[in-house]
């Protein structure tokens, strides 16, 4: 998922688009940082940085540094071709400006067109984490089926599904992933979820749940998605001594939200607590730093 | 004839995709949840370290799949991994068995700036003809594929290489990094080599077990047809004449250098093995002389089709073709392109010569001798009979 571009021609900010604002560093440091090292960069070659959870992969071309913000946890090599095509199609359109002093009076914002555009190209991506029988599958279809229904009998998805979901979230697009919840497949879920960018760690609101989820879910996200972002989502909040989203939030040590997602009414929550995480506009977890609770 | 093949890979975003289908309209059997469910299966329980590539069949309410999955490094590296060949609910995805891991491994060496993607739809049209492939065919594939033909030539010099080595000396003969394991999968299937780990080596040993190249016979049969026959005598002795002729310089040619008589012509007689319609005319050639108006009613092929392949067959001296007097046409083998396996008996003496020069491992050596006993026809039988016991 990128976050961020920066154009710099000798220190001067020529483009700057922020999807989604980095709030836990000093954005115009770590930029004087890393347009330092892209000025020492040959001409077409791409290197990275690694700062905290995220990845800042940078660029420099006829003396101008390009630089984009990514989720650490995301794919580099997605992110690297992404580079290349907004820099060809930057220098196509503004090569003679640059080789002038014509850049200092350019406007570059039109770009923001081109820049967004390719972001939208790489999905980002959303893992569905949880038991099997917790609602993962009744989430995915409710975000991506909405006609469907809701299943009306449990059927274990076997090793994991998937499915593109485009919706009020532009640039953005999700990939969401839902993950097999028998105890057999979560040992599989290292194969799926590489580069996963968001976690949504789905709960039937009970107690054995809470325990389970801790258990065995726990140790492959941190090991697998150690920089994601996670929700937990208090679902079957119907059900009669289902656990308050206070109470799965204590005990998860990340933030939850509640939810009944075998109600086709709520695929507007759904759709709103998935565009807020990725805009970053409610309270997360970062899966490395989740709390042991007891 | 299958519904199509379509190749895909794992897409850290996006999971199982599709990089090339045939047909194109192809979209059964390649929904997201069911290219889910096989990767799942496929690499069920799978670890780096014990990659388990291989063919599986799935039967579902309206279609079938036979696939061949890579393995899992492939998987995590982005290349192709997965070929799936959709199939109608009433067909046997077994009969694809040998087929598909063939085809497979041609996308997958091909993998590299996506060649691989312009042979999928020749590839689609050769699998059914591949399931009717006879086991001389299948060894004449081994032939006629460079990189295996180039490990063979090695092998039946040296007797064993390293993996490794094997690596160094493909990137040499086709320029490119190729999965060393993917080859060998036939060639070890066939009983023509066999691997292992040897203490002390830091990657795995390749052995000869039989040696395999082409040979042109003399087909006794055919002889004695044409004798037999009721051709007119002056095409009789036309034909007995030029044969003799020919096999006599071709046993001077293997005399003056065998290694060379054999194999510089493997890839091109291998091919035409490999070319059903040539191979139609061969089979029915070994049966006998034939009279050229009779083929068609034979091989069940047109004329002017005969016409072409009898020119290849010619070009490559395969066959030749006599007239009488009465302007009939008489179409016979010249040779008979014969592929053998023979157990590499000299490789016995030449590994213990390597032994003594320490050109290889010590241990190395030893195993490939312990390999050599075991693989023994006389020894072989002994194994067989034990195993009845």
């Amino acid at each position: 998922m990128i976050r961020e571009m920066h154009i710099f021609k000798e220190g001067q900010t020529l483009f700057k688009d922020i999807i989604v604002e980095n709030r836990d560093l000093e954005t115009d440091s770590v930029m004087m940082l890393v347009s330092t090292s892209a000025k020492k960069l040959q001409e077409w070659k791409i290197d990275s940085m690694e700062i905290e959870r995220y990845r800042f992969v940078y660029m420099n071309s006829h003396d101008t540094q390009f630089i984009l913000t990514m989720d650490r946890q995301a794919s580099l090599h997605k992110v690297n071709e992404a580079m290349m095509s907004l820099v060809s199609q930057f220098m196509t359109v503004f090569e003679s400006n640059l080789e002038s002093d014509e850049w200092k009076s350019t406007d570059f914002s039109l770009f923001e067109i081109g820049f967004r555009k390719i972001v939208g190209k790489i999905p980002i991506k959303l893992c569905l984490a949880g038991h099997g029988g917790t609602g993962k599958t009744t989430l995915l279809e409710l975000a991506t089926l909405p006609s469907r229904g809701p299943p009306q009998e449990y059927v274990p998805t076997f090793f994991g599904d998937k499915a593109l979901l485009k919706a009020d979230f532009d640039p953005y697009i999700f990939s969401i992933f839902d993950l097999g919840g028998q105890d057999r497949f979560v040992q599989e879920w290292g194969k799926i979820i590489r580069a996963g960018n968001l976690v949504v760690i789905v709960t039937d609101s009970t107690e054995n749940n809470m325990e389970w989820t801790k258990r065995v879910a726990y140790p492959v996200l941190k090991t697998e998605l150690p920089y994601a972002r996670a929700i937990a989502l208090a679902n079957k909040q119907d059900l009669p001594g289902a656990m308050s989203p206070e109470e799965v939030s204590q005990k998860l040590g990340v933030p939850a939200y509640g939810m009944q997602a075998n109600q086709r009414d709520f695929r507007d929550r759904w759709l709103d607590l998935l565009r807020r995480l990725a805009f970053e506009e409610i309270d997360f977890a970062i899966v490395g730093e989740i709390a042991e609770t007891e | 004839m299958p519904e199509g093949l379509a190749v895909l890979k794992w897409d850290d975003e996006l999971g199982p995709i599709v990089t090339s289908k045939t047909p194109k309209r192809l979209k059964i059997g390649l929904d997201p949840t069911t290219s889910m469910r096989v990767y799942g299966i496929a690499t069920l329980g799978e670890t780096e370290e014990s990659q388990k590539p291989g063919f599986s069949s799935l039967a579902f309410d309206d279609f079938k799949l036979a696939v061949y999955y890579g393995g899992l490094n492939m998987h995590l590296k982005g290349q192709p991994s997965m070929v799936f060949l959709v199939l109608h609910p009433e067909e046997d995805p077994d009969v694809y068995k040998d087929a598909l891991p063939e085809i497979a491994t041609q996308i997958f060496l091909n993998a590299e700036d996506e060649e691989y993607t312009k042979m999928v739809p020749t590839l689609y049209k050769q699998i059914s003809r591949y399931t009717q492939m006879t086991p001389e065919q299948q060894q004449a594939s081994i032939l006629s594929d460079p990189v295996r033909r180039s490990i063979i030539q090695t092998l039946m010099k040296n007797g064993t290489v390293q993996s490794a080595d094997l690596e160094k000396l493909i990137f040499e003969e086709v320029g490119k990094k190729i999965d060393v394991d993917i080859v060998l999968r036939p060639l070890v299937k066939m009983g023509l080599i066999a691997t292992g780990w040897v203490e002390g080596l830091s990657s795995e040993v390749v052995y000869l077990t039989r040696a395999l190249f082409m040979l042109r016979t003399v087909s006794q049969d055919t002889v004695r047809l044409v004798r037999q026959s009721d051709m007119p005598k002056d095409v009789i002795d036309s034909y007995l004449q030029s044969s003799k002729q020919y096999h006599h310089e071709y046993i001077s040619r293997l005399r003056n250098d065998l290694f060379k008589t054999v194999w510089s012509e493997a890839e091109d007689i291998g091919n035409l093995m490999l070319d059903f319609e040539a191979y139609d005319l061969i089979q029915a050639l070994r049966k006998g002389p034939v009279e050229k108006t009779e083929l068609p009613d034979l091989t069940n092929l047109s004329a002017s089709k005969i016409n072409k392949k009898l020119g290849t067959l010619r070009r490559f001296k395969i066959v030749t073709t006599i007239k009488d007097e009465h302007k009939r046409e008489y179409v016979i083998l010249r040779c008979n392109p014969e592929i053998v396996t023979i157990y590499p008996e000299w490789l016995i003496q030449r590994t213990v010569d390597q032994y003594n020069s320490e050109t290889i491992a010590n241990q190395q050596a030893m195993h490939y001798l312990e390999v050599l006993k075991n693989s023994h026809p006389s020894q072989a039988a002994i194994i067989a009979k034990i195993d009845v016991e």
